[in-house]
């Protein structure tokens, strides 16, 4: 699994910076081992708010930036016939001067190839130094240092490439191909830094390699060594190949129709050579190249306060706090969580034959699920086990400390993957940071502050895999998420995705997030309600207090998450959906919605309780769970008595009943905008 | 029983899930890259199914199986009929069906086009899954249809599905449609046969429905996982 980032390439062009950043994290996937086939993309958006009026006038509406990476996105998946079945489009105002286009991909390897294990990179000195797939041109050069620069009115969009994802399906159908007929010994991508950086990294292994510049294939003539060199031309592999190995390879790519080139060798005199024309234009130590540049110092100081935003946002309208319709409407149409639809339907999320869990359950009336769940069937493996993967993203608890919002990234994660029949035991995750700039300028006054942020989440995110026990196997970081406008600068909140892979076990056993007529319905967390705790109550509601969540126990979330998977082992659940934006009343809308039924809600808040707490907190490992009757009391075996609160019985009124007043199912439906 | 060749290769997608749906009823199924298959056209005498999977060959660009078909065009076009003549099945799914309706595969000879596969109405690539009914005389008409009447459940997975007759031609026979306007098709075709029945282009995708965990509903999945096994059982019996 690898997550990319394309922040900056999609600022400038959306369509062309989001397609490439798609095709380039394929390629990680297919560059991984001997080459992993990609078998499932997610992608996660985040831009500024769809009604934004006050905008610098030479940046892109957000509504603009999201058609356009959307339509990358969806080009570069839906053609490279590789399903997107996860993903989340976030709105915020501090992503209004540069969007984050976060694009991830899960590939599968078989665990031998041959006899090869298929994780190894096999490469000798002497083997050929083979380049796949497109040409090069001076596309793409610096693409890798521009992205790293803050953006300002200097910056063009000439930097971003335009991708060909069926030059690369292509070219991934050879590979794979290669791959299993053993025509390579190790494979990488051609990223940022091109083949100085493929041939680079694979040189490590021989300890050695010399290019010969001259024998690689150019898009038009005229580019200078140093430029064919660092060029980032989009679609091309490379892989080293045994001599005898080569006329074969050769044969398939024909075959296939895609370009390769013997542009040298591996070596073993621990230096990185380039030639042009016999002459010699490039020599460096590997030593130096790999670890000559002086680590950065930087300094940190931590500070309590907010973050500021570059604009006031304004206060929502004044409302009763037991005006519940109202509350539900306002959280249900707020756009971070209403449906997105008209969105998802344009991704393909089943190619390929293993989808189980699709972004959206049902037909003509959808709801949405957790995570997205693929049969290892459809890729080779007999059985009926598969793999879940999901994201936790929630950059607004980041306005008061980004300890907090990392762990609650983290949880947010997992218990996606938990809802859908994941085992704990069996989860990885990965992080990707996007950021404000952290390195001190004239211009830049608070950088100290932002990378203390940095050191935080870091923190909190050690601190959440410790004690979930699940390793971090990936990850990316991008640093400079900033606008410098002539009157205004607008940075990122501090924003960490953190994505989830997990085993499922038994993709005939996968809860899905819609309850069914007669059903228990229940509400599984540790944690009693006193005082309110999160964030889109606060969007829609103004002067509430909330609580800090220092001492919230995830050690306790942990041991819950096992229960809950032991529980979905003995099939006592028909249904699970987590608590997320907007609280219990939302997670219990989402949970009836699909098939329009309805439930009677009484006795709900214990002493000592409040209620505003109880419906609307948005508190991790927090769940809305449905049990077969003739399952209960096996399903209350596996929770202590203080994990579960009973809520009803599911029924097909279409109401939920509350404090005696009946909430209209089809009516929040509509708000929350799936209809059509 | 057939044995079922099915073409991968140019930005096709789909051929696994379709040779694991073929081979699930037992058949013996072989994958050829089109560059080979156009090398050794002879290869299709071996087989008595061919199966075209979707989609995105050549990227749709220009046109939706436009780039495929030309490729095809010469080599193949007088090989597929005789095939045809002489009992062979030809199936084609999304991407496949927009290949074959390019060749004019669903009139005599593949001598006109009585129809295109145009944009849909609401002008987006689209998945969802669909509710289907089945002609009453779909049976009869095409060897594809045997045993399987009523609804069926299939997702569609494309931007250019909507069939549009052409003027003064008549239209192939349409055995399956949608049960609501899905892209504007013509009637709410999804399907088309010939007139020996025996070729069978499909918009939505019968391969990503032969199991009852990869539905997103509960209600007659195993009814309807049924019906998507017969079509293709009946695609391979003799």
């Amino acid at each position: 699994i690898k997550v990319e980032t394309h922040n900056s390439p999609s600022a400038l062009d959306p369509y062309g910076g989001a397609l490439t950043g798609i095709l380039g994290v394929n390629r990680d996937i297919m560059g991984t081992g001997l080459g992993a086939r990609p078998v499932a993309n997610t992608d996660v958006f985040c831009v500024g708010m769809p009604d934004e009026t006050e905008l610098p006038s030479n940046l892109l509406h957000p509504t603009e930036i999201l058609k356009g990476i959307h339509r990358g996105v969806q080009d570069g998946g839906n053609k490279s016939g590789i399903p997107t079945v996860n993903g989340a489009i976030y709105f915020d105002e501090c992503y209004s001067g540069k969007p984050l286009v976060y694009c991830g991909t899960v590939g599968v390897l078989p665990p031998k190839i041959g006899k090869l294990e298929s994780a190894s990179k096999n490469q000798k000195a002497g083997d050929l130094v083979v380049m796949v797939g497109g040409a090069v041109g001076i596309d793409g050069i610096h693409g890798a240092t521009a992205s790293s620069l803050v953006m300002d009115k200097h910056t063009t969009i000439g930097m971003v490439q335009i991708g060909d994802p069926f030059g690369q399906k292509r070219m991934m159908d050879f590979l794979l191909d290669a791959r299993d007929k053993g025509l390579y010994t190790s494979i990488t991508d051609n990223g940022a830094g091109g083949l100085s950086s493929s041939v680079g990294e694979m040189s490590q292994a021989t300890h050695g390699a010399h290019l010969h510049l001259e024998r690689i294939p150019l898009k038009y003539q005229g580019l200078s060594p140093w430029q064919i060199l660092v060029s980032e031309s989009q679609e091309r592999m490379t892989i080293s190949v045994a001599r005898e190995e080569y006329a074969a390879l050769q044969e398939l790519a024909d075959l296939y129709q895609v370009s390769m080139a013997n542009i040298g060798e591996f070596k073993d005199d621990g230096l990185f050579t380039c030639s042009f024309n016999h002459k010699l234009v490039c020599q460096i130590s590997l030593k130096f190249l790999h670890d000559g540049l002086p680590k950065m110092k930087l300094k940190a100081t931590h500070e309590k306060r907010k973050f500021k935003s570059w604009k006031e946002s304004k206060a929502p309208e004044a409302l009763d706090i037991n005006n519940h319709q109202e509350i539900l409407k306002r959280l249900l149409t707020h756009p971070v969580i209403s449906s997105k639809e008209k969105w998802i339907r344009q991704y393909d999320h089943e190619v390929q034959g293993g989808s189980v869990v699709k972004p959206l359950e049902g037909m003509n009336i959808t709801a949405p699920n957790d995570a997205g769940v693929i049969w290892y069937g459809a890729h080779g493996v007999e059985g009926t086990d598969g793999f879940a993967v999901a994201s936790g993203l929630c950059p607004h608890f980041s306005m008061d400390d980004a300890l907090l919002m990392a762990k609650l990234a983290v949880d947010e994660s997992v218990r996606n993957l938990i809802c859908h029949g994941v085992d704990p035991e069996k989860i990885a995750l990965v992080d990707n940071f996007c950021w404000p700039d952290p390195t001190p300028s004239a211009k830049n006054p608070d950088a100290e502050f932002k990378l203390a942020q940095l050191v935080r989440s870091c923190m909190g995110l050690r601190e959440m895999v410790e004690t979930y026990s699940m390793p971090l196997v990936s990850g990316k970081d991008s640093m400079k998420n900033d606008y410098h406008g002539e009157k205004v600068k607008i940075s990122v909140l501090p924003t960490l995705l953190v994505t989830a892979l997990g085993h499922v076990p038994d993709v005939r056993n996968v809860p899905r997030s819609q309850a069914k007529e007669n059903n228990l319905l229940y509400r599984i967390g540790t944690r009693s309600y006193k005082k309110y705790f999160g964030h889109f109550l606060h969007k829609v509601v103004p002067h509430l207090e909330r609580d800090n969540l220092v001492e919230f126990d995830f050690k306790k979330t942990r041991e819950l998450y096992s229960k809950i998977f032991k529980a979905t082992q003995a099939r006592c659940l028909d249904s699970v959906h987590d608590l997320s934006e907007g609280g219990f009343l939302v997670a219990l809308t989402e949970t009836l919605m699909m098939d329009n039924l309805g439930i009677e809600l009484t006795h709900l808040i214990k002493t000592g309780e409040d209620q505003t707490s109880f419906l609307y907190s948005e508190l991790p490992g927090h769940f809305v769970v449905s049990v077969p009757q003739n399952k209960r009391a096996e399903f209350e075996t596996y929770f202590e008595t203080s994990d579960l609160q009973f809520l009803g019985v599911v029924n097909l009124s279409g109401k939920i009943t509350l404090n005696q007043k009946e909430l209209d199912v089809s009516e929040l439906r509509a708000f929350w905008g799936g209809n059509k | 029983m057939r044995s079922v060749l099915i073409l991968t290769g140019d930005g096709i997608n789909s051929e696994n899930e379709l040779a694991r749906a073929f081979s699930e009823q037992g058949a013996k199924v072989t994958k050829v890259h089109i560059n080979s298959f156009l090398k050794h056209p002879k290869i299709l005498q071996d087989h008595g199914v061919l199966a075209i999977p979707g989609g995105f060959s050549f990227g749709d660009e220009l046109k939706s199986g436009k780039i495929l078909a030309e490729k095809l065009r010469d080599t193949l076009l007088e090989g597929l009929s005789t095939f045809v003549t002489n009992g062979g099945r030809i199936i084609g799914i999304c991407n496949g069906f927009q290949v074959l309706a390019q060749l004019g595969a669903f009139d005599k000879n593949f001598a006109s086009r009585s129809f295109t596969l145009s944009e849909n109405s609401h002008g987006t690539f689209m998945d969802k899954w669909t509710t289907l009914e089945v002609d009453s005389l779909a049976a009869k008409k095409s060897c594809w249809f045997k045993n399987i009447e009523g609804r069926i459940f299939l997702p569609v997975r494309h931007k250019e599905g909507r069939i549009v007759p052409a003027k003064n031609l008549s239209l192939p026979y349409g055995p399956i449609s949608y049960t609501e306007v899905v892209n504007g098709s013509h009637q709410q075709l999804a399907g088309l046969v010939d007139s020996t029945g025996q070729i069978f282009g499909l918009m939505p995708h019968p391969e990503v429905a032969t199991q009852e965990f990869l539905y997103p509903f509960r209600k007659g999945v195993a009814q309807n996982v049924h019906k998507i096994q017969t079509l293709f059982k009946n695609g391979i019996t003799l």
